[in-house]
């Protein structure tokens, strides 16, 4: 059974965590053979998964925002 | 004495391990008026605990470990909210044509590199999660409870209360956005 590029964006996500039937396997990388779109897909959604903790930016709290925390705990003591 | 050390302590605490919590919270919960205000709770939380606090780990292991069940908190009670719900079903269909191909305008690009190497360029990765942060609330806290806190669907969809179904339609549209947000953003 041929499946659709939308079925095999699912296929993709679920095999991730091996949560696809041995058949759907076979149809997804069937269908993956015939279909450069949904190869491409795979490739970088690989690549995405691989860099994706590596995209943090750093970011600073403000001394505004320090000051801020150390005065609701003052609050507190 | 023993108090007046506490005090000294927990004010040092924020000096030296509030931006290592901010930028754990930034990863994790989309608006950073929200990721502040964990981060202050969790130091309240901390004031309010710092008995308990035995020294057996490290200040900023006990620290992320509390923002985690603060963060964990925070999805729960977004994921409660009504407007979730309809978040997860708004349609968002441009991808793909009515035979459920992908539609012209967005088939995948190459991106002429090699996709099994990290790639160097910082830039990259400023874009990267410049498209994360453009993802739905609820998509941005499913992406990031799977992908930065690797925890498998199960129990993503426990903690958040989603349907394996809802989970699985979030998932897969996150991915085929955050794509077509890096195509655009990266490869211009």
């Amino acid at each position: 059974m041929s499946i659709t590029c939308k079925n095999a964006v699912e296929f993709i996500a679920k095999n991730e965590e091996g949560r696809i039937t041995a058949m759907q396997k076979v149809n997804l990388w069937k269908h993956m053979a015939v279909c450069s779109l949904c190869s491409l897909f795979y490739k970088q959604n690989g690549l995405i998964n691989a860099s994706i903790k590596k995209a943090n930016v750093t970011q600073s709290l403000t001394a505004k925002d320090k000051k801020s925390i150390l005065a609701t705990l003052e609050k507190e003591m | 004495m023993a108090l007046l050390n506490q005090k000294n302590d927990i004010t040092t605490w924020v000096n030296d391990y509030s931006d290592i919590l901010y930028n754990y919270a930034l990863q994790r919960i989309k608006d950073a008026d929200d990721a502040k205000d964990l981060v202050q709770e969790t130091f309240l939380a901390a004031w309010r605990n710092i008995d308990n606090y035995n020294g057996d780990a490290s200040v900023k292991t006990w620290l992320v470990a509390i923002l985690k069940n603060k963060i964990i908190d925070q999805y729960r009670k977004n994921a409660s909210k009504k407007e979730q719900a309809l978040e997860i079903n708004e349609g968002e269909t441009i991808f793909f044509d009515g035979e459920d191909h992908w539609s012209k305008g967005f088939y995948p690009k190459d991106w002429k590199i090699d996709y099994e190497h990290n790639i160097e360029s910082k830039e990259f990765y400023i874009i990267l999660n410049a498209c994360k942060k453009k993802l739905k609330k609820i998509q941005f806290q499913v992406f990031s409870m799977k992908y930065m806190d690797d925890l498998e669907s199960d129990e993503i969809c426990k903690l958040l209360n989603l349907s394996n179904a809802n989970y699985w339609v979030l998932i897969h549209r996150a991915k085929v956005q955050l794509r077509a947000c890096l195509e655009i953003n990266w490869l211009n």
